[in-house]
């Protein structure tokens, strides 16, 4: 009788996974009251999207929402300006630039949900998007392969 | 009679840890299941999808382009095996290159090259935050990759999505 009652290394083990899963799971949920508790709040952050096709910079709206190639919500589109995407050439050692009639720079104003840490602005609380920063983004219908230009440091409104 | 008083305990707890193990798969699929459906359901459209192919050989094109693509062949992945869409029309546009003439820059027609506008139907399917899939592929204006227009192999940019209209 006393013998089946005695737990075995089995049972020892079996315990311990069942322990450290309910921690894992405090400690995950924990981790996501703290972040939701904090304020949260949109940023402006501007993007140069370089040398994209006329057509494919109308396929962006402002409005949209932008993702990431996982499918993380990223911004939302505030803005959209753009300028031919210039040539540079060099002729009798004179540097001529020439404007493209059918390739555009874009600069495009994002709203990104954040909070500002020691002057960096973590997208999400927790991701650090810094300036030169590369990143592919998609839309409904495009895909932006932009650099961060720069961050307001005021929040949208 | 101890013995197999022993042995029926033995079972029970074996059975209860089986009972467990079932209850806890059980659990983790539906919470699968939950987080699927959480991220909504695909719905089914046409688009209209502009390709260019930059570079290719003008004289190559006018002798045999019409053998390479025709309207209403299928436009298939890089290895042949899914069909993305249907070719609606073929377009040779000029391929432009800079040049500098007496000190002005300007674009001028390349003599040797053209470039190409393909416009394929496709049906995609969309979901909030994973964009239009043709099959397992992305579509989205900007992208690049190795198509099979008709029985033509190239590397193009896909330059203009749109929904099609009525």
């Amino acid at each position: 009788m006393g013998s089946s009652k005695r737990m075995n290394a089995a049972d020892w083990f079996l315990l311990l996974l069942a322990l450290l899963s309910v921690s894992g799971i405090l400690i995950r949920f924990w981790g996501l009251r703290n972040r939701s508790d904090e304020e949260l709040q949109e940023y402006a952050v501007v993007v140069r999207w370089e040398n994209a096709d006329v057509r494919t910079v109308s396929c962006l709206q402002v409005g949209d929402i932008l993702y990431t190639a996982g499918g993380e919500r990223f911004g939302r589109v505030l803005s959209i300006s753009s300028a031919p995407a210039e040539v540079e050439l060099i002729s009798g050692g004179t540097v001529y630039r020439l404007p493209s009639e059918a390739r555009m720079d874009v600069t495009v104003e994002l709203a990104v949900l954040g909070r500002l840490s020691d002057g960096q602005l973590l997208k999400g609380g927790t991701d650090a998007l810094a300036v030169g920063q590369e990143r592919k983004l998609y839309s409904a219908l495009a895909e932006l392969p932009f650099t961060v230009l720069f961050w307001k440091a005021e929040p949208v409104f | 009679m101890n013995h197999s008083t022993d042995r029926r305990r033995r079972n029970l707890r074996r059975m209860d840890w089986i009972v467990l193990f079932l209850a806890l798969a059980v659990l983790i699929a539906a919470l699968g299941y939950y987080l699927y459906s959480k991220k909504g359901s695909r719905e089914s459209f046409e688009v209209v999808c502009v390709f260019l192919i930059p570079s290719v050989e003008r004289q190559d094109w006018e002798r045999y382009g019409g053998e390479w693509i025709r309207e209403g062949d299928p436009l298939r992945s890089e290895n042949g095996t899914v069909i993305l869409g249907q070719i609606e029309s073929v377009e040779a546009v000029p391929h432009l290159r800079a040049t500098v003439r007496d000190g002005i820059p300007s674009w001028e027609s390349h003599p040797y090259l053209t470039d190409l506008e393909i416009t394929v139907r496709m049906t995609v399917t969309r979901r909030e935050g994973d964009g239009l899939r043709a099959g397992d592929l992305r579509i989205a204006a900007g992208g690049s990759g190795n198509f099979r227009f008709g029985g033509y192999l190239s590397h193009a940019e896909l330059i203009s999505v749109k929904e099609k209209t009525a």
